[in-house]
């Protein structure tokens, strides 16, 4: 009996000793030096960013390198904030549209007047085509301008990705594993950026001069050729975000899981909303949200709202841009305009095509991005 | 509108009667007849001419523009006015010269819209 309650003793006595010999020790992590690394990070990025972003950002709420700013930022102002930049980018397009639509009124009326086969309204058609021409060219491509320079801004962040990126292979010593998926993306993502603004800028540039030379007379046309260049653009675009929703879909390493009823929602809208490349958009969107919750700390967030105060004006003025042009040919069918309608077609297509360039590119930084902190992690 | 209906009417019987008599006269009367109407339609064309203006003005659009084309839709209804005139008197040399003459005027208007647009194009071009 005394043996058996010896023996049991022992056991506790073993087993405690076990326990203590190779517990793991634990202890709550003292946070507040990584808070102050993400401190610091924050105020650096915040310093590097140019004094126009900053003065955005200052609009909804970051005034200043502070971190705990940018945890006060409340949504309602944020909100404000895009609906006052709404208001502001109307004002352009409602004025062309209401001087456009006193022009064409005025043109009609010289129809009611004046026999549509002689030579004054011919000249008279060609001066209505001038004036109407004169009121949206400058703001119209000043609007282009404007996106073109985001999406060089883009391209410059972009092509800032490589010598990080290699860096980062190196450190993680993934070179051959799943580094060459990820440079390809990288790659293609750079390339589309230098296509951008070496090629196809020109190129929406010829296009907008053929569609103007094609509206004003038409004797010779050169909305074929227009046309063309712009098939040629899209079927670029096209290429490019088929291969990139492809590899995207392959991999799925920044996917989402599940497909919620709210994703396919958001995947219908930019399906439809989004010309060109609206298709893979909306199949890559899981890749897009992943890129998204991979930066979601609070240096992601200021990435966010850093894409979107470069980005989101110039697509906003080329989206209100295309319904006021929209709407104005529809006005032009109306009246029986033909050489205005024709006019207003070609821009507003030319400016769709432009903010389907604007929101790949967004597409492209997002994903960028994204690919580059995962393999940070 | 109905003083310049019956006048327009009375004006017509009084050429058609004098065609046959005095034809010279006729087309004299004819052309008194359109500047009276001209004339009578040019206070309604100011006040709708100023309307317009004032809602441009407070539109912020661009005044001088607008008042350059509608300088210009008023040569093109006069020029055709007067080319059917000439027409209308047999002398269809002189309605081309008319509409001619219109056109170019409407060529000189536009002169300086097509020299902006230009000055847009290149400088769009050389950024």
């Amino acid at each position: 009996m005394k043996m058996k309650h010896k023996r049991k003793l022992f056991t506790i006595f073993l087993l405690f000793f076990l326990l203590f010999q190779f517990a793991v020790p634990s202890f709550a992590i003292d946070a507040s030096g990584e808070s102050e690394n993400t401190r610091n990070a924050f105020s650096e990025l915040y310093n590097e960013l140019s004094p126009k972003i900053k003065e955005e950002l200052s609009k909804i709420g970051l005034e200043n390198a502070n971190y705990e700013e940018l945890l006060k930022l409340s949504p309602k102002r944020i909100f404000a904030e895009f609906l006052n930049l709404i208001l502001g980018k109307m004002t352009e397009p409602l004025k062309a549209l209401g001087l456009l639509c006193g022009v064409m009124l005025l043109a009609s009326i010289a129809d009611a007047f004046i026999h549509s086969d002689s030579a004054v309204q011919n000249i008279f058609s060609i001066f209505t085509s001038l004036f109407a021409l004169l009121c949206i060219l400058n703001p119209i491509s000043a609007s282009i301008t404007a996106a073109f320079s985001s999406m060089q801004v883009s391209s410059a962040f972009l092509f800032s990705y490589i010598p990080i990126f290699s860096s980062v292979l190196l450190l993680n010593g993934k070179m051959l594993a799943s580094g060459t998926y990820s440079s390809m993306m990288l790659l293609l993502s750079n390339l589309l950026g230098v296509l951008n603004t070496k090629l196809f800028y020109p190129l929406v540039e010829c296009i907008l001069l053929l569609n103007i030379s094609s509206a004003i007379q038409d004797k010779y046309t050169f909305k074929g050729i227009a046309d063309f260049i712009k098939k040629a653009i899209t079927v670029i675009l096209a290429f490019f975000s088929t291969i990139f929703s492809g590899l995207l879909a392959i991999k799925g390493n920044l996917a989402l899981a599940g497909d919620s009823v709210a994703m396919r929602g958001v995947k219908l809208i930019i399906g439809t909303a989004v010309p060109v490349v609206g298709g893979s958009l909306s199949e890559a969107c899981s890749s897009i949200l992943g890129s998204l919750a991979l930066m979601k700390g609070a240096l992601g967030f200021l990435g966010v709202l850093v894409i979107a105060v470069i980005h989101l004006p110039a697509i906003l003025d080329l989206f209100l841009w295309n319904l006021a042009l929209s709407f104005s040919s529809a006005v032009a069918d109306a009246l029986g305009q033909k050489q205005i309608k024709t006019l207003l077609d070609g821009f507003a297509s030319t400016i769709s095509l432009v903010n389907t360039m604007l929101i790949f590119t967004v597409f492209l930084l997002i994903v960028s991005t994204g690919i580059l902190l995962r393999f940070k992690d | 509108m109905v003083k310049l209906i019956l006048l327009t009417l009375t004006g017509l019987i009084c050429i058609v009667l004098l065609k046959n008599l005095k034809p010279e006269f006729a087309l004299l009367l004819k052309i008194g007849v359109l500047l009276f109407v001209l004339f009578y339609l040019l206070d309604g064309v100011r006040q709708a001419t100023q309307e317009l203006l004032g809602l441009a003005q407070t539109s912020g659009l661009d005044f001088s523009l607008l008042k350059l084309l509608l300088k210009a839709l008023g040569v093109c209804i006069t020029a055709q006015l007067a080319a059917n005139v000439c027409k209308d008197c047999g002398e269809n040399a002189l309605a081309t010269g008319m509409e001619m003459a219109g056109r170019i005027a409407v060529l000189i208007m536009s002169l300086p819209i097509a020299t902006e647009l230009i000055k847009i194009s290149l400088g769009w071009m050389q950024t």
